[in-house]
């Protein structure tokens, strides 16, 4: 970064802009062009809102919950209360910045899927409440393939491979 | 060997050029907000009605036998009628995706898509071989990753061609 330092008066003011009648004028018009900038920067550096995806996905789960037998015209089972409590535990793991790409689905078998669309690879994870089976892609390429128990250790850990190898 | 009795043995097989049509007969196939399909939507289904004779596949249709846009638009009213009619409202059904028979059949060895008997007109289904090269019956086993990444292969294809239903008034 560079950093100019220079006194404004107004012969220097005419000869750079001439639209400006006066240093002061000119020193009116940057200070607002500055305080724009500012804001525009406060607006970017803002923190996300930590809750925006975690609420759309909990009503999603409520949603589910209230699913009753034949939900896709057929004969689909309602999805348990364990598939969605599983389900709830991998959303209240999962950093807001990835819940933004995930998708709860129900399974036609009283499971839940977990699906994420990311930037660059996809999740794909079958949740029947007691194990998750997943695949995790990056750029159509086979990261994870494997079936395990929830724990917040193994969601952190799907969590960062995801940022590293999908987020891209 | 194919175990269905309502498999049309001698009919052609879908050619790889063939576009197939995903009817998607629930809202809960699709999820608007991230334009993500349920992978569900490729799982095996009975389709049957009869209990002695059920039918277990994943329904798409055969855009090429359609006649013109009439019959198509015709075929896709059948996301309604997957419906009871006293429950049946808009909300009902989202849509269809389409995809090519061999962008279907590139995503596992263990798919083979056929025409059906009871309407081969417009109608097929993808079947999934086991090891044993006999098909699966419906549901899939979704924790085996293989048959997981198969499915989700299925709903990946279709996510950039998505179709929002056609008004049912055009009936």
């Amino acid at each position: 970064m560079c950093t100019y330092t220079f006194t404004l008066d107004d012969n220097l003011v005419s000869r750079i802009s001439p639209q400006f009648s006066s240093s002061k004028s000119m020193q009116q018009w940057l200070q607002r062009e500055l305080e724009l900038l500012l804001i525009h920067h406060a607006e970017a550096l803002a923190p996300l809102d930590k809750e925006k995806e975690h609420v759309r996905l909990s009503d999603k789960i409520e949603e589910l919950r209230h699913l009753s037998y034949g939900w896709d015209g057929m004969s689909a089972l309602p999805p348990s209360s364990e598939a969605l409590g599983q389900a709830m535990e991998m959303i209240d793991s999962m950093p807001e910045e990835l819940l933004r790409y995930c998708a709860l689905f129900p399974a036609n078998d009283s499971n839940v899927y977990l699906q994420g669309k990311f930037p660059a690879g996809r999740l794909t994870a079958y949740l029947d409440g007691k194990t998750i089976t997943y695949i995790l892609k990056s750029n159509g390429t086979t990261l994870e393939s494997l079936s395990t128990t929830v724990d917040r250790a193994a969601i952190r850990h799907l969590s960062e491979k995801i940022k590293v190898h999908c987020m891209a | 060997m194919r175990r269905d009795k309502r498999i049309d043995d001698s009919a052609d097989h879908i050619t790889d050029d063939e576009v197939i049509i995903r009817l998607l007969c629930s809202p809960l196939y699709y999820d608007e907000t991230t334009g993500q399909v349920n992978i569900d939507a490729f799982d095996l289904r009975m389709m049957g009605r009869l209990q002695d004779q059920p039918e277990h596949f994943a329904s798409i249709g055969r855009e090429n036998k359609f006649q013109d846009d009439d019959e198509k638009q015709r075929y896709l009213q059948f996301g309604y009628a997957v419906w009871d009619d006293k429950e049946w409202n808009h909300n009902r059904y989202y849509g269809y995706g389409t995809l090519l028979a061999s962008q279907a059949r590139a995503v596992s060895r263990k798919i083979e898509l056929w025409p059906l008997v009871s309407s081969p007109a417009y109608h097929a289904g993808i079947f999934y071989a086991d090891s044993d090269d006999n098909y699966f019956k419906g549901p899939l086993p979704k924790n085996d990753p293989e048959i997981l990444e198969m499915l989700s292969g299925l709903a990946a294809l279709i996510e950039d061609n998505i179709h929002v239903a056609p008004s049912r008034d055009k009936k």
